[in-house]
């Protein structure tokens, strides 16, 4: 008997460990990030498609919501930082490299939040060539790796098979390409480029996936949340003196808006804060103050950035063993043949929002508002506020001013604490900054003249002014506020296939390196899935690349080369 | 066996403490970041006689905000008199009304701890404009019956104190309205549950309704004879 109940708790512990070990895991994510080619010249555009899985199932994530992907360069600072909004462990566009960067190898990094809890040796690392427009010399050199060569391998053995209509082509002709069926449904990123004479190391979905490891860090409490719904912005007030966090402090944020908008959070106990940045913080000023901090107290608000890395990218440094200038003169001749000619058409602009996104209005109930110039000119707000604004009183103290509002629930009496004062939307963490402002810079004034909550806070009663000219972007900030520009994010464009037939001159030159791009073409579990795309007057061998992920989270990789031949020229041969 | 034992416990304290580390940080998004509700201060009714709200207590509810954000848990009561959702505050134990616009839905439980599901509607008024309304949703289908549990102040009573001084005492009654919405989403009002005021809101199906009615046994003066009749309908597909 005894023996019984020994194994039973052994084998049941054992069980119980094993399932454990895969909750663990659950929550951890491992990120694939697809780009239409691995060399570029400066200017053009990086069309990429990221993937998002969880590191037990390997299918696609749903957890996060956001990714983050940079570019940089040996030992600099990123050259580029995006986010992008992930639906369903997948999220597409176009990041443009600015005309500016110097010829060399860069790194592209991508990751998402709760990646960021067990290092950056667990991010997504791949690297690409990027050349300038004018850069003559070319002296490149690429990272020594014992990664596979990507222009070496053509692959069709695996799943899908890539069938085209022909292997050779002529200039301006059609191509049609048929993807063969999947055992179950499938999302592929396809590109169809010119295979580059310049060796670029990376990796295959496939080996990818194979290689991830789940992390076995253990999360601590200040560890970073999955962003689930939206981008988590974190921030820190720390005292000033001690350099320790500070507990329970209230942090509000606004933004720039046409109506009084309030977001706050209290720090933990670290002194760490958090705050959900939905769409409609995207692109704009973000003003943050530390609520009533106490009186000769010195605290500080740091913001975390979301994208930073610890350490530099230092790669080993190779010179190039093949030569590579023709092909690189080439494309730098294509790139500025199509600048010249205005031809970048073959890009859309994506929509920025698909809904438009929530402010978190202060109150919706009715307010009295007044507008300025419906009476006589006054020259400060405290005229202000006597001759027109019955309902609101200001004492002043020490040369400092004091604002009440008179409460209509609390039988029209002046309410002895403070209202909330805004600006321009803006909380105002200072009374004084709105003091000199008179009737010729204020547009309208709302009077909330009633005890409101927003969450546990209470406030009795709000002053929000409506400047003409936007005063608020001219204050200064306070000791215990702060601004951050919240960075938009990246939609980029879309790639179009461009019919040669449709040019109406037929003198406009048309060169491609890049055929096709589509970042999530759906293969069918029954059938085959065709597209098609047309050759330019660039003859030479293209990739077709199809790299994706199945519903049931098998990893798809795979190649194939087509041939662009000019007939004239094999006819004079 | 002691050893077995010790090895086993070991694995499930190591196991469970893992687990708490994910499951906390997936499950601390939505805490951290459940969304917040405004609202004004609410200024209780004092000296009146009858009820004002659709259950005297609050009640744990969950909301379905009109951003699309579910709150749960929260102390709720319904005030029929103003057609507010009343919130107790859970850390200042203060009352608020949530603003009307920020609801889209919410579920609470009536006197009898019966569940109820209430929307707001925007149904249009006598005074000729559209007005937002809680209502609680009986049937959901075709035809869709909602109730609203409204409350009426009914004349000033004066009563006479010990010494001889009046008083000015409210009185509330319910007076519930029944919405029907149609296919088309309109909505048709009854003041009054009764056979012949339900028939004349479907003028061109009075018949079969009639029909229906009596071959059911259905009384249209209760509330439950008009959730039959309107369920019949929706099944024999009555209304198109």
């Amino acid at each position: 008997m005894m023996t019984i109940i020994k194994r039973t708790l052994f084998i049941l512990s054992v069980v119980l460990f094993c399932c454990k070990m895969n909750v663990i895991a659950a929550g951890q994510e491992a990120v694939y990030l697809q780009t239409d080619r691995t060399t570029y010249i400066a200017g053009e555009s990086v069309f990429y498609q990221l993937y998002v899985f969880d590191l037990v199932t390997k299918k696609r994530s749903d957890l996060s919501k956001v990714g983050y992907i940079e570019l940089r360069a040996p030992k600099s600072d990123p050259a580029l930082k995006i986010w992008v909004k992930v639906d369903a462990g997948m999220a597409s566009g176009s990041l443009v490299l600015p005309d500016t960067l110097p010829s060399g190898v860069y790194q592209m990094v991508a990751f998402t939040s709760v990646m960021k809890n067990f290092g950056e040796q667990y991010f997504f690392h791949k690297e690409i060539m990027i050349v300038n427009r004018f850069d003559k010399k070319l002296d490149l050199r690429s990272v020594k790796s014992s990664s596979n060569d990507s222009s070496q391998y053509h692959r069709t053995d695996k799943l899908p098979w890539i069938k085209t209509d022909k292997a050779v082509y002529g200039p301006r002709e059609k191509v049609i390409v048929t993807l063969g069926k999947t055992d179950i449904k499938a999302n592929v990123a396809v590109s169809v480029y010119e295979e580059p004479q310049i060796k670029a190391t990376e990796k295959s979905i496939v080996e990818t996936l194979n290689e991830c490891v789940v992390p076995a860090t253990k999360l601590t409490s200040t560890a970073y949340l999955p962003e689930s719904k939206a981008r988590i912005l974190r921030g820190r007030v720390i005292d000033e003196t001690t350099r320790e966090g500070v507990q329970a402090a209230t942090v509000f944020l606004s933004c720039l808006d046409s109506v009084a908008n309030l977001q706050y959070a209290s720090t933990d106990s670290n002194g760490i804060f958090q705050m959900l940045l939905s769409d409609y913080y995207s692109g704009k000023e973000l003003f943050f103050t530390i609520k009533d901090m106490p009186v000769g107290q010195k605290w500080k608000m740091e913001i975390e950035d979301n994208f930073i890395l610890s350490e530099k990218w230092k790669p080993e440094l190779i010179s190039y063993k093949r030569d590579f200038k023709d092909y690189i003169y080439k494309s730098q001749d294509i790139v500025y043949i199509n600048k010249s000619f205005g031809l970048d058409e073959s890009v859309n602009e994506n929509p920025i929002f698909e809904n438009k996104p929530n402010c978190p209005q202060l109150y919706r109930s009715t307010v009295k508002s007044v507008y300025p110039s419906d009476f006589v000119p006054l020259d400060s707000f405290p005229e202000i506020v006597i001759e027109i604004l019955p309902t609101v009183k200001l004492t002043r103290h020490d040369g400092k001013y004091q604002a009440y509002v008179m409460i209509s629930s609390q039988g029209n009496t002046y309410s002895d604490r403070e209202p909330l004062i805004f600006l321009d939307g803006v909380y105002v963490d200072d009374i004084q900054k709105i003091i000199d402002l008179n009737s010729a810079k204020i547009k309208k004034i709302d009077v909330l003249d009633n005890v409101r909550i927003l969450g546990d806070l209470i406030f009795y009663g709000a002053v929000s002014i409506i400047s003409k000219s936007n005063e608020i972007i001219s204050t200064v900030p306070a000791p215990n506020s702060l601004r951050y520009k919240n960075e938009n994010r990246n939609v980029g464009k879309s790639f179009v296939v461009v019919n040669p037939d449709s040019i109406k001159d037929h003198h406009t030159p048309f060169f491609k390196q890049l055929l096709y791009w589509n970042p999530n073409l759906e293969l069918k579990k029954d059938d085959n899935t065709a597209f098609d795309f047309y050759t330019s007057d660039n003859t030479a061998n293209f990739i077709i690349k199809v790299e994706g992920i199945s519903e049931n989270g098998t990893p798809i990789s795979a190649s194939s080369v087509i041939k662009v031949n000019n007939p004239i020229n094999v006819t004079v041969k | 066996m002691r050893h077995y034992i010790s090895f086993a416990f070991l694995l499930i304290c190591f196991s469970i403490n893992a687990q708490n580390n994910v499951i906390k940080s997936v499950s601390e998004v939505d805490s951290i970041f459940s969304p917040k509700l405004t609202g004004g201060f609410y200024v209780q009714e004092r000296q009146y006689q009858g009820d004002l709200f659709f259950n005297n207590k609050f009640v744990k509810s969950d909301i379905l905000l009109s951003t699309g954000e579910m709150l749960y848990g929260e102390l709720l009561k319904y005030n029929g008199y103003l057609d507010e959702v009343i919130w107790m505050n859970h850390t200042n134990y203060k009352q608020f009304i949530i603003d009307k616009a920020y609801i889209s839905d919410f579920w609470t439980k009536d006197s009898l701890d019966h569940p109820a599901h209430f929307r707001r509607i925007n149904v249009r008024d006598t005074t000729i404009s559209h007005r937002d309304i809680f209502v609680e949703v009986v049937i959901e289908g075709k035809l869709s019956l909602y109730i609203q549990h409204q409350i009426l102040c009914i004349p000033d009573e004066i009563t006479y104190s010990s010494d001889g001084q009046a008083r000015y005492i409210k009185t509330f009654e319910p007076m519930p309205l029944y919405y029907i919405k149609l296919p088309s989403d309109k909505y048709l009002k009854m003041h009054k549950l009764g056979r012949r005021s339900f028939l004349n809101l479907f003028p061109e199906q009075k018949k079969s309704i009639y029909r229906l009615v009596k071959k059911n046994h259905l009384n249209l003066k209760s509330v439950k004879g008009l959730i039959g009749t309107i369920d019949l309908m929706n099944k024999e597909s009555i209304i198109d």
